[in-house]
């Protein structure tokens, strides 16, 4: 039992909250802070910032190397149903203190770039308001104990989205928007522009993070029923696993303890590994809709309807790190077979995000659809059983990403809110140091020597080889389409970069109104691309001499961000050998496609050897490029499959509801209750009235028969009363 | 004398003011069923208590003359039926006044309202 500091309930009560009193105090007092509405909602996130250093300082400093990645909780109890307690509290450890740093710091440097970003918009206030609840909920899923505060907070998130989304909710759809159709480029397609609106934006995110948080919720259940059937068996009393069963340390030492390989049927008939592998592919649902994974990524792309700001925060720390940092918590739970699911999904959704961004126009398309194929690459590290890898690339990623698109927004402010990259170029000129950002975060996410991204990904490409050489067969697919979406990316960041910012000016009108965007963009900016230099954040010197992570090799994220569950030594030692030669692989497999991939851009963009337009007479490249541009059909697969299905199922039921439900049964039940109102009405008129009016008309007869002796004539009593006395006297004589 | 004597013979035999108490109520009871009038029945039933109250007068001569000795109680029990009846004429009259006010006449055959 670890000695329980108050640093691990105090500081992230404290990072949690502020947050959410910056929500509270700029929604409910917003109209009398004026202009101070975004400056308190920064000191608040920057406040929560400094909290997390001090924790992630205090953590480190104060656990020492032996116990730093076991997690410390402090937990209160919330309910208590059927015996079992159910707990709220903070996990803390190396990750959870990392990665509040990362949230809260990328959220202070985003809020700083909205003052440039958001002036002069109508609901400026609402948009600090929101930014804060979004960051609020975010810190509670990295800082939460366990699964089930996880799932609330991870709903917390799919709101703060939602709102963030459909923050311009009054916009029309794209196909009635004038200003859209006319910047828009000529063979802009594979889009559903009636359907390209804010306000359908953030239903569709919502709605396919709720197919996702289905099986999210089926996976916790599976955990609960398993920790709860095993509770009160041999070995598992020590665990205490009534006692909040869900919490992150007792599912550890569950599955630690043999919990999950029990021989007898714990559920639906499946026992041990199986049903740990259906508990952790159900879990992982909920990550394939946060992260936009395969087959639900469709809704990343139109969440860009928001702010860019939000986009952002969307990409880089928040939303979609959610998905992979609880793929990450759950990661030790995870059976060989699940974590095959995990790098599958990773590696199509990787593939699949990167050959959709080669063919985009809009600028802020194909950094979506960017984020969308490194998401991939983290699910493939994780998923090949890099936990240090995968999250080492989630945090390079959420600087250079956050970049990218903080970049982004300053280019399209600056060019009349265009962002269709046809009409730019030559920008470089204009905008120094936003182009000097833009480099760094495009030479990190390409993967080039020296900067962050290449540590990050050359150690996933490293351990997806890895695990290929080892198992072979259908191993090969993820590492095999992981270097294959490397080179993707080289090229169309490489695009990206030559169109916007290098060459000659394509529209001059737009070219000479640009200029560099304030210091208040830029500081955040150049901050951000500092983050992308490798230096920070690895100490290991791997293969060619070049920096690198390694989950065997030195420096802070290999040391400090490691799975709970360690490796046996032997297994380690054997795949540190194997590793050692997939790293060199890796590494100069990477550097290739990262040559090719600019040389291609650059042939085909600035010298204009290769124009496109000539590459599109071949057939098979102009299907590809359909097939891309197109989505791989896949919006359009759900528009018209799902959506419409669902639409006509509606429409089915609606009819069944109409014609069968409200004509037969409702009308045919009021006939039936009428013929029968009508029956009761009979036999209450005549039975029951008529008993009463029996009742009531012999009183009366009776009454006629006696009311004549009462003749009101004082005479004929008189009468009556003596002959009466005589009647009796005679009677009397008569009788003596 | 004995007891039979004094019942029937002589003058002031018993007898003699029986028939006339009986035939003073006869009297009354004749008005009481013949007149409409509600003072002529009060009249009907003045006549019938002073018949009563001849009969206990008798009653209380015969006694005392039969068995010696004073005895009050019938002379005593006739002041208390002259008494009555003045407060049952004073009652009375008022009522029948009451019933005039109201109604505009005294024949009770006419005041009829609680008839159904």
């Amino acid at each position: 039992m670890p000695h329980v500091d108050e640093i691990y309930w105090i500081l992230p009560a404290g990072i949690l909250l502020l947050p959410l009193l910056g929500f509270v105090l700029i929604l409910f007092f917003g109209k009398y802070m004026e202009r101070f509405a975004d400056k308190l909602a920064i000191i608040l996130m920057l406040l929560a910032f400094v909290l997390s250093v001090a924790l992630f300082a205090g953590i480190v400093d104060h656990k020492g190397a032996a116990a730093q990645s076991d997690p410390v909780i402090t937990s209160v109890p919330w309910m208590n149903v059927a015996g079992v307690t159910l707990t709220m509290g903070f996990l803390v450890d190396n990750l959870s203190a990392f990665m509040s740093m990362v949230v809260s710091g990328l959220g202070t440097l985003v809020l700083m770039y909205s003052l440039f970003y958001m002036e002069g918009d109508s609901l400026y206030r609402r948009y600090f308001a929101y930014m804060c609840f979004f960051c609020f909920a975010m810190l509670g899923v990295v800082l939460s104990s366990n699964l089930l505060m996880t799932y609330v907070f991870w709903e917390l998130v799919g709101l703060g989205s939602y709102l963030l989304i459909g923050f311009w909710f009054y916009k029309p759809a794209a196909a009635d928007d004038r200003h859209y159709q006319e910047l828009k480029a000529s063979y802009a397609t594979g889009i559903d522009e009636r359907y390209l609106s804010p306000a359908h934006a953030q239903k569709k995110a919502l709605v396919m993070n709720r197919v996702g948080d289905f099986g999210f919720a089926v996976g916790i259940a599976i955990f609960a029923t398993v920790a709860l059937q095993v509770a009160g068996g041999a070995g598992f009393q020590a665990l205490k696993l009534t006692d909040s069963p869900l919490d992150f340390d007792k599912l550890y030492a569950a599955k630690a303890a043999g919990a999950f390989s029990q021989a007898t049927p714990l559920l639906l008939g499946l026992s041990g590994p199986a049903l740990l592998t259906l508990a952790g592919v159900f879990t992982f649902m909920g990550a394939i809709g946060k992260s936009a994974q395969f087959p639900l990524h469709t809704w990343l792309p139109d969440a860009m309807q928001g702010p860019t700001t939000g986009s952002a925060i969307i990409h880089a720390a928040t939303m979609v790190a959610a998905g992979v940092y609880m793929t990450a918590r759950i990661h030790p739970l995870l059976t060989p077979t699940a974590l095959y699911f995990v790098a599958m999904i990773g590696a199509l959704t990787a593939f699949l995000g990167a050959t959709m961004a080669l063919v985009q126009w809009d600028i802020k398309a194909v950094l979506a659809y960017s984020t969308i194929s490194q998401l991939g690459f983290m699910m493939i590290g994780l998923g090949s059983g890099g936990y240090t890898q995968g999250l080492a690339h989630l945090f390079t990623h959420a600087m250079f990403k956050c970049m990218l698109f903080l970049g982004a927004g300053a280019v399209i402010v600056r060019c009349h809110h265009l962002q269709d990259m046809n009409r730019m170029g030559g920008l470089r000129r204009k905008m120094p140091l936003t182009h000097l950002a833009m480099l760094a975060g495009t030479l990190a996410i390409t993967g080039a020597p020296f900067f962050s991204g290449s540590y990050s990904k050359d150690a996933i490409l490293a351990v997806a080889l890895a695990k290929s050489l080892q198992h072979g067969g259908v191993y090969w697919i993820p590492s095999l389409l992981a270097l294959v979406t490397a080179g993707l990316t080289a090229f169309y960041m490489w695009r990206l970069m030559a169109m916007t910012f290098w060459g000659e000016p394509r529209d001059h009108h737009v070219y000479e109104h640009a200029h560099e965007a304030p210091p208040v963009a830029y500081v955040p900016l150049l901050i951000l691309a500092a983050l992308c230099l490798g230096f920070w954040w690895s100490g290991h010197i791997g293969p060619l001499g070049l920096p690198g992570l390694s989950a065997h090799g030195e420096g802070w994220v290999n040391t400090l961000i490691v799975s709970p569950v360690r490796p046996d030594a032997a297994l380690a030692s054997e795949g540190a050998a194997v590793e050692q030669t997939a790293h060199w692989a890796a590494t100069i497999i990477s550097l290739l496609g990262l040559l090719l991939g600019f040389g291609a851009a650059y042939a085909m963009y600035i010298k204009k050897s290769v124009t496109p337009e000539r590459l599109m007479q071949s057939g098979p490249l102009r299907a590809c490029y359909t097939l891309f541009s197109e989505l791989w059909f896949f919006d359009r697969l759900y528009q018209d499959g799902i959506v419409a299905g669902a639409k006509l199922l509606n429409r089915l039921a609606w009819k069944f509801d109409d014609g069968f439900v409200d004509h037969w049964l409702v009308d045919g039940w009021e006939k039936v209750v009428r013929v029968w109102s009508l029956a009761a009405g009979a036999f209450d008129n005549w039975v029951v009235d008529g008993t009463v009016d029996l009742l009531g008309k012999t009183t009366w007869l009776l009454g006629s028969a006696v009311r004549p002796l009462q003749a009101g004539k004082i005479q004929y009593y008189v009468c009556v009363t003596f002959g009466v006395v005589i009647l009796v006297w005679l009677g009397l004589l008569l009788a003596l | 004398m004995d007891q039979a004597n004094a019942i029937l013979a002589g003058p002031d035999a018993l007898v003699n003011y029986l028939l006339l108490a009986g035939l003073l109520f006869a009297c009354g009871v004749f008005a009481m069923i013949s007149r409409r009038n509600a003072v002529g029945i009060l009249m009907g039933v003045e006549l019938m208590l002073n018949a009563a109250g001849i009969n206990f007068v008798a009653f209380a001569r015969f006694g005392h003359a039969t068995a010696g000795g004073q005895q009050l109680d019938g002379q005593v029990m006739t002041l208390f039926i002259i008494v009555l009846a003045a407060a049952e004429a004073a009652v009375a009259l008022a009522l029948v006044l009451a019933v005039f006010q109201t109604h505009k006449t005294i024949s009770l055959d006419d005041v009829d309202e609680m008839r159904m």
